[in-house]
């Protein structure tokens, strides 16, 4: 999490334009920049506190509250509660090795987080890409877990509307509100701090994990690669299969070969420097395994073929099968998704 | 004497490039035996391309496919790379890193001692705990000497990601031989960039 | 040149500059910065002496075995012709030519050959199941996640990672957000 310095940058495109679309209070504005700009630094300093997040899917809403604890650069605890207050999960990072438990299942993963300095798409030209997809813009103060926060609106220029909205503190320059909103203006996701101790006391702060005694291990000790089309399609010994069609703005950015059992996933990366849609081609014998746990998928047809669609906390997963499976992932409509999967091709 | 001249040159490419690709191989996996697999596959995969290759070009092109190569299989077969858990402890490598605890006039004494050292071991026991990939930009720019288009080249990375590359796994590497020898980073400045 | 904590560089420039691969007008103004801040000073010697530290780690030599069997591909895709007076006296001819280096060598060269290549760690590639394998979601999911989490504007510090249909578990019934 490290790469967001080059956002420097980023201010020198629109700082102009913020001083000039309104009557601005000058101190406060200007020390609202240099507070977002240090938001998207990492913390200097640790952090403790809870958190609500909340997605909501037409007139359906699911929250969960989790404690959060952080210390810089990297590493960090939260832990994810049931409504009786009992950990359900339980992630634990020392910026190199991550763990998940999920307590229930009494099991655990054990992974590296990907390494954004290993992308193919450099600081710069990320920056790039987001500043041609969105414009931001300052939209007031509010107050969150008690503490005084400069909003900040993130819009796309191709439709228009409001993507994100950053609630960052006055003082420390810390995100503690982020709101995503979906293609109605309605908020479609919340994560807020309802209360942090910032900074706080980091006496005795413990980043390591030992799986309980029974518990399953699973190990995922392969870094994610950043590849090339071509080197994924030599590694993987299989041609290719790209959309025609992409939404607008978003671009290739790397592959990777995804192991599973003896077998290899192809991921396709796409952005537009905001969201991501994932691609995967998959083995044809092979089926995803919806609802274990979950929702169960709504049925529809692709390319005149079964596909099936779910909604995830990443967005809507469309799979379907026309020589071989396919999975997209992102946060697209239905109808968009579709459209990207029926223009696959050789 | 060969039949034709291909035979001739690629025992001179053994012979200019092979020491190196196995100090690279090394470097990446810290196990001579592994490196010995990595570089044999590496230099059979580029045999069974040498007719292909146009002597125009220096030799040296091909000394960058075989160092892609190794560093794909190398970064691939990393679960067969010792590399250290968690689990075990080096003598003040866990500590808590705070920025408090450099202060003013202690940062230089300590620099001097790393300059004098001779032996390599304690840069080598902190190399030893980085990743894969830091530990290629690393020993492409600091001990191959390559440049940053070179190794953009060897990696398959945009030359503007290679810069941040080398210069955050420099930072690694100091961090951990501050932590192994309570040899200090450089004086603490109000933020650390990770 | 953009600086922070008082106007010095990022670190960044530094390990650019002590590899001489920043651009000449960057080069001019970071050593003007040197000459007067004691602070970067220092952080140019460390970079310094990490290199030297670097080279200066001990690496084995090439093990004689991976020469030879390195030199031995050359020499046996790439055969010297046969020697004229190779074969002793008193062999039959076509013993003689069995034992010439033109009949050995490819044999050995295919033996060879076939051991490296069997040897080798053949990346896993796509391949047709015996029964149809289920994918488990969280494969895809933390796939997603893990290129999606890199992003500037991605909720890294907050978001967790765990199997998100345990979240969302909505109905699509319900109707669609986007």
């Amino acid at each position: 999490m490290s790469t967001k310095g080059s956002l420097l940058a980023l201010f020198a495109l629109w700082l102009p334009a913020a001083g000039a679309s309104a009557a601005p209070e000058t101190r406060s504005e200007k020390r609202a920049l240099e507070l977002l700009k240090d938001s998207l630094e990492v913390p200097i300093t640790p952090y403790e506190g809870e958190m609500r997040v909340v997605t909501r899917d037409g007139g359906t809403e699911r929250s969960k509250e989790l404690s959060v604890r952080f210390f810089p650069p990297a590493s960090f605890r939260r832990v994810v509660v049931d409504p009786l207050g009992v950990p359900a999960w339980t992630i634990v990072s020392d910026g190199r090795t991550q763990w998940a438990f999920d307590h229930r299942r009494r099991t655990a993963w054990r992974s590296e987080p990907a390494d954004p300095d290993f992308k193919l798409m450099d600081p710069e030209e990320e920056y790039r890409l987001m500043a041609d997809n969105y414009s931001f813009r300052l939209a007031g103060t509010r107050e969150v877990a008690d503490r005084e926060c400069t909003v900040v609106e993130v819009v796309s220029r191709d439709t228009g509307r409001l993507v994100q909205a950053l609630a960052v503190d006055d003082e420390y320059g810390v995100v503690l509100e982020r709101r995503t909103f979906g293609p109605d203006g309605q908020a479609a996701s919340e994560q807020r701090f309802v209360r942090i101790d910032l900074p706080a006391d980091a006496e005795g702060w413990d980043f390591s994990f030992k799986p309980p005694p029974g518990a399953k291990v699973v190990l995922e000790p392969r870094q994610a690669d950043f590849l090339p089309a071509e080197d994924a399609s030599e590694e993987a010994g299989t041609a290719l299969l790209e959309p025609g069609w992409l939404p607008p703005g978003y671009v290739f950015e790397s592959a990777d070969l995804v192991p599973y059992r003896g077998l290899n996933l192809l991921h396709y990366r796409y952005t537009d420097g905001v969201d991501v849609l994932s691609l995967f081609q998959c083995p044809p014998d092979t089926r995803l395994a919806f609802g274990r746990p979950g929702p169960a998928p709504r049925r529809l047809t692709v390319a005149g073929k079964p596909a099936r669609l779910a909604l995830l906390s990443e967005g809507k997963l469309l799979e379907w099968g026309v020589g071989g499976r396919f999975v997209l992932l992102g946060r697209l409509g239905p109808e968009v998704l579709r459209k990207v999967a029926e223009s696959l091709r050789e | 004497m060969r039949p034709n001249g291909q035979g001739d040159l690629f025992e001179d490419f053994v012979r200019d490039y092979g020491e190196r690709a196995f100090h690279f191989a090394y470097r990446l996996c810290g196990s001579a035996d592994e490196a010995k697999d990595l570089v044999q596959d590496a230099y059979c995969r580029v045999l069974s391309n040498w007719e292909d290759y146009d002597r125009s070009r220096p030799l040296n092109s091909w000394f960058f496919t075989i160092l892609k190569r190794l560093f794909l299989d190398a970064r691939r077969h990393r679960d067969a790379c010792p590399t250290v858990s968690l689990d075990e402890k080096t003598e003040g490598a866990d500590e808590p890193l705070t920025y408090a605890d450099l202060l003013p006039g202690e940062e230089e004494p300590l620099l001097e001692r790393l300059e004098r050292e001779e032996s390599g071991d304690l840069a080598r026991r902190a190399f030893d705990r980085l990743s894969v990939e830091q530990r290629a930009v690393l020993t492409l720019c600091d001990v191959e000497g390559l440049g940053y288009e070179a190794i953009s080249e060897v990696l398959g990375i945009p030359l503007g990601t290679v810069r941040s590359r080398v210069s955050r796994a420099r930072r690694d590497l100091r961090r951990y031989i501050y932590r192994m020898g309570r040899v200090s980073l450089t004086p603490g400045r109000a933020h650390e960039r990770p | 040149m953009s600086g922070r904590n008082g106007g010095c560089p990022l670190p960044e420039a530094w390990s650019a500059y002590v590899d001489r691969e920043t651009a000449p007008g960057e080069s001019l103004a970071l050593r003007a910065h040197l000459e007067s801040c004691p602070v970067c000073r220092l952080e140019v010697r460390a970079i310094q002496a990490g290199r030297k530290a670097l080279r200066a780690a001990p690496v084995p030599a090439m093990p004689d075995d991976l020469r030879r069997t390195l030199e031995g591909m050359a020499a046996r895709r790439y055969p010297a012709p046969p020697a004229a007076s190779a074969a002793p006296w008193g062999l039959p001819a076509w013993v003689r030519f069995l034992l010439s280096p033109a009949v050995l060598a490819p044999a050995a060269a295919s033996a060879l050959l076939a051991a490296l290549w069997l040897g080798r760690r053949e990346p896993p590639r796509l391949e047709l199941a015996a029964e149809p394998v289920e994918l488990p979601m969280e494969l895809v999911v933390s796939a997603h996640n893990r290129y999606a989490l890199t992003l500037p504007l991605a909720p890294a510090d907050e978001l967790f990672s765990e199997p998100s249909a345990q979240l969302a578990g909505g109905s699509m019934e319900a109707g669609d957000v986007h």
